[in-house]
């Protein structure tokens, strides 16, 4: 019986001990070649999540090329670990009067992982060292950007989208919050989502609202949620830290500064959907001027991401805007990282 | 410290976007002494004003105690200076300030990480028949 439960123990903080070194996919076995008119690559995917974000950035030279102008095809985007994996480039398709030299290329690999509760996916970063601010690559910087400084967020997983209406409105039944919130009806005391928009970002939250919801979250599921921290959202906005102006796959939006967002930037290279206007998205942080000292408190918070509707160089990921934590706008919302 | 955002609508365009715009010289010589905040808007960038609380009650109580002197310089009850000083004239308003140029953007590096792999390939794709426009 000792024995047993010895074993029992022993299982438990083995699976526990994997648990904690879960490590990050693993690309392995690459190769690029050209067939006819196309290039292919082929790898192997290692992970121990179920699901891999894997995306492709190609160069030709110094111009880095948007993804989706590109007839990209096989595993890209969600895919499942395992070996053999191929991603053809109809290459003579986009070039149509040819391509002579060299292509340069970066094939990445992120984490997926899966929240049932909140009904979220959350990306795995690595969190790394960067230039943290709006340096010469931005077309526009504003005062409170500046000075660009090094932040080494560390690791963390980011949600790939806001949090949607559906798990809002049962965070509000279950805690007897109330409030008028962007997506969301109150029929006879219960809160639920507009029909048809159970997934569709919540707005209208504070960030005290945000908060209780991830403290809820963190009850719930005995995990540690919480907001982002401004420079762990801006390194996942800017694709894992790159000099990208934007939350794009490309790092680039269409328009000028000064017109208003008439889309939102789509999947970024980690996975990570509309960062750039979409949405006002509040993080944890107290708005402090740069560089940003250790724990540096404030009356009033920090959303990011601009809008729909704004200007673009709202939507820029260095862009800040100082709000006071109690109001409830409709068009800020809120993602949720998972700290481990 | 670091006051609380009002919630305030631009009078320029009623965008409720805006950050605190950077005090002038004149008004960051008068310090938390200066009766209003400057803001910016973010959509149409121009430059405007919100009175502080406190700013009101102040000015009602400079007009009530003017008033109060003229009254007592009318009725004789005080020796002031025979000529009146003159006000000078209000300031015009700020021109707003036009946005920087914009830039182009840099060529971006793309730094490796250790989920990402770097690769360089040559290829030669010969032109298609038709030819046409790349991306």
């Amino acid at each position: 019986m000792t024995m047993r439960r010895l074993a029992l123990l022993l299982a438990l903080l083995t699976a526990l001990l994997r648990l904690q070194s879960a490590q990050a996919a693993r690309i392995s076995g690459f190769s690029a070649v050209q067939e006819g008119r196309t290039m292919v690559l082929t790898y192997d995917l290692a992970a121990d999540a179920a699901l891999v974000h894997v995306d492709l950035l190609l160069r030709l030279g110094d111009r880095l090329l948007d993804p989706r102008d590109l007839r990209l095809s096989g595993d890209l985007g969600s895919v499942s670990p395992g070996p053999g994996k191929r991603i053809v480039w109809q290459t003579g398709d986009d070039f149509p009067g040819g391509l002579a030299g060299a292509v340069e290329g970066e094939l990445t690999a992120v984490d997926l992982v899966s929240e049932p509760v909140s009904d979220l996916i959350f990306a795995r970063l690595e969190g790394g060292c960067f230039e943290m601010g709006c340096g010469a690559w931005n077309p526009f910087c504003e005062g409170d950007e500046q000075p660009v400084f090094a932040a080494c967020p560390g690791p963390f997983a980011l949600a790939t989208t806001p949090v949607g209406a559906a798990s809002f409105a049962a965070f509000l039944n279950d805690s007897g919050r109330g409030g008028g919130f962007v997506g969301i009806v109150q029929t006879d005391g219960r809160h639920a989502p507009v029909p048809g928009q159970e997934k569709t970002p919540v707005g209208g939250v504070s960030r005290e609202d945000a908060q209780a919801y991830a403290d809820w979250l963190s009850t719930k599921t005995g995990l540690r949620f919480a907001l982002p921290s401004e420079a762990e959202w801006e390194y996942a906005c800017r694709g894992g830290g790159r000099r990208f102006v934007y939350g794009s796959a490309d790092g680039r939006m269409p328009g000028q500064p000064d017109e208003p967002a008439t889309a939102p930037s789509g999947l970024n290279a980690l996975g990570l959907l509309n960062m750039s206007g979409g949405m006002w998205e509040w993080t944890r942080d107290a708005y402090a001027p740069y560089p940003r000292a250790e724990g540096a408190t404030g009356e009033t918070g920090v959303l990011r991401g601009g809008r729909l509707g704004s200007p673009l160089r709202n939507a820029r990921c260095a862009n800040r805007y100082e709000r006071d934590p109690l109001v409830r706008e409709a068009s800020s919302g809120f993602r949720l990282v998972l700290l481990p | 410290m670091q006051e609380k955002t009002p919630s305030t609508i631009c009078p320029h365009c009623g965008s409720r976007e805006f950050w605190p715009s950077r005090k002038r010289l004149p008004e960051s010589l008068l310090g938390p002494l200066l009766p209003y905040r400057p803001f910016r808007c973010r959509a149409c960038l121009k430059r405007y004003l919100v009175a502080k609380p406190w700013a009101w009650a102040s000015l009602a109580a400079a007009v009530l105690l003017a008033a109060g002197l003229g009254l007592l310089h009318h009725f004789g009850g005080l020796d002031l200076p025979a000529a009146p000083r003159q006000i000078p004239a209000a300031a015009p308003p700020p021109e707003p300030e036009p946005p920087p140029p914009a830039r182009p953007p840099e060529p971006q590096p793309v730094p490796e990480t250790p989920d990402s792999l770097l690769f360089r390939v040559q290829l030669n794709i010969p032109p298609a028949a038709g030819g046409g426009k790349t991306p």
